[in-house]
């Protein structure tokens, strides 16, 4: 089984006006061996340490992937998990910290597994974004409809004694030469309305493209994740990555 | 578009509370004492209703790192005087009375330990003791001194609207079970809905707490809703804003019927109504 051939380029840059360490988005790859997998998780902004729970999230979709029987059990243990790391963390401080940490962290989550005979298989909880780029197509998924992006979505909560949503899923064929897009919700309603291309193929970088877009209004302004992959048509000796 | 200013650190927007302190507070809800419950008065009610919202708009903008200014808050009692309830430090003075919540924040007066029930995960419930912060208590003395307040709160306001051209105008909520006592509280109204932000006038609600069992008149459109024998209810009607998109929005969501002329104003409030009318009043906007 030949290692796989993919350039990967994943970004996350929080809100307009945040410090980088404000960005509640995470982002998490495995592309060193098949099947190639990446997610990416949006944490709920009226939470206390989301960024904390959608990076654990991350973490944990790419080890497990797409099945969405698999999918919830890894979130359970990840709770069981985050209740430890939360308790530790918040007994030290204020009255608020540990009152709001009680209530849990809420995020989005989306998973893709790429398996090396050419199939693809998608997990989401929530209003992250797949786009699968092929011939002259984008498709997206689970919606290509960027108003949709307006209702409240589903969350993974942090706690325990919280219902896990049941994850929606995808499944599809690939060919070497096709690239994924995952994305949160701004990025995702962005790229519905511009069309992903255009978003890939211009001359600047995606800070710029999203700086541009903000101040224009075609994008909202929260974090904005992007993970590009793409599929090469040979092996590789190594990947080329950028994380922001 | 008025009213839809982004809340932001940068551009922070204000909730300033007037509450009734009048002896009358003494006395519990309308209907309560009839029926021989050994209610709590509604000067009670009302400090445990809002010590509660403050710390729900903590809540709001608490962070792990910390509490997120995206609010200034004020509380202004008015009784036997007209005073400021919550007071910042020097370090936090900013002029305006106003205090940054995160200042709120980290001084409550006390902290006590309440009991609440919260989910077992088996769909049952447990009892859980939390700390509660307490800002001020309860009080109830004199009249009722509105047009002072009202004034003392266009003051805070103008200050506030001076270092904060661009923000969601500040929202006023007057909670009162009477009459004023010291004039005419219409055109203290007026003059305190004047002072406006770039997006805005400044919001003021009223919510007149309930002497009898009538049902309250919650969130009216028009004159035709009010009891037709209360010339007092017809003042704070016309003392009331309507409500901005965003709070018509929220009050849709609590199931209340609403449309552009809808006024934010409860007439004859019970605890339930006077809880929701306030979480309703300070849902301004989204948070950035």
């Amino acid at each position: 089984m030949g290692r796989p051939a993919v350039t990967q380029q994943c970004h996350v840059l929080p809100r307009a006006g945040s410090a980088p360490d404000d960005a509640e988005d995470a982002v998490a790859l495995r592309a060193d061996a098949w099947p190639v997998r990446a997610a990416v998780a949006d944490g709920a902004t009226e939470s206390v340490y989301a960024g904390l729970w959608a990076q654990m999230l991350v973490d944990v979709l790419v080890d497990v992937g797409a099945d969405p029987g698999d999918v919830g059990a890894a979130i359970r243990e990840q709770q069981a998990e985050w209740g430890g790391a939360v308790q530790e963390r918040a007994a030290e401080q204020p009255w608020y910290v540990q009152s709001k940490a009680a209530e849990g962290a809420f995020a989005t989550g989306l998973v893709l597994s790429v398996r090396e005979g050419g199939t693809w298989a998608a997990a989401s909880i929530g209003d992250c974004a797949l786009f699968h780029l092929h011939d002259d197509r984008a498709d997206a998924w689970p919606t290509d409809d960027p108003d949709a992006y307006t209702n409240r979505p589903a969350l993974v909560p942090s706690r325990g004694t919280d219902r896990i949503p049941v994850p929606e899923t995808a499944t599809g064929t690939w060919a070497p030469g096709d690239t994924f897009l995952l994305a949160t919700d701004a990025v995702a309603a962005w790229l519905l309305r511009v069309g992903p291309r255009s978003v890939l193929d211009a001359d600047e970088s995606f800070e710029g493209a999203v700086e541009h877009a903000r101040a224009g209004g075609a994008l909202r302004n929260d974090d904005a994740t992007l993970c590009i992959l793409k599929m090469e048509d040979l092996p590789k000796d190594d990947t080329r990555s950028g994380h922001e | 578009m008025p009213y839809s200013a982004e809340i932001s650190r940068q551009q922070p927007t204000a909730f300033l509370f007037l509450l009734d302190q009048s002896a009358s507070m003494q006395d519990s809800f309308g209907g309560a004492e009839q029926k021989g419950d050994a209610a709590p008065s509604k000067a009670r009610v009302l400090a445990d209703t809002v010590n509660r919202l403050l710390q729900n708009l903590v809540l709001r903008c608490a962070k792990e790192e910390g509490v997120r200014d995206y609010f200034h808050v004020g509380v202004i009692g008015y009784g036997e005087r007209v005073q400021r309830l919550v007071q910042p430090t020097d370090e936090y003075e900013t002029g305006t009375g106003l205090v940054p919540i995160s200042h709120l924040a980290d001084r409550p007066r006390r902290m006590e330990q309440r009991v609440k029930e919260v989910a077992d995960g088996d769909g049952g419930t447990t009892e859980q003791r939390v700390k509660t912060p307490i800002w001020f208590d309860p009080e109830a003395k004199n009249g009722t001194p509105m047009c002072q307040a009202l004034d003392l709160a266009a003051q805070t306001v103008r200050g506030w609207i001076d270092e904060h051209p661009g923000s969601f105008p500040p929202v006023v909520l007057n909670v009162t079970d009477g009459e004023a006592t010291d004039g005419e509280p219409l055109r203290y109204a007026q003059q305190l809905r004047e002072f406006a932000t770039d997006d805005g006038e400044t919001l003021l609600f009223n919510v007149h707490l309930s002497e009898s069992e009538a049902t309250p008149v919650e969130l009216p459109s028009s004159r035709a809703e009010l009891p037709g024998n209360a010339e007092y209810a017809e003042t704070l009607f016309q003392m009331s804003s309507r409500l901005p998109f965003s709070m018509r929005s929220a009050a849709e969501q609590e199931g209340y019927t609403v449309d552009l002329d809808t006024r934010g104003f409860v007439f004859n409030a019970d605890p339930t109504a006077l809880v929701t009318f306030l979480e309703i009043g300070t849902r301004p906007s989204n948070l950035r």
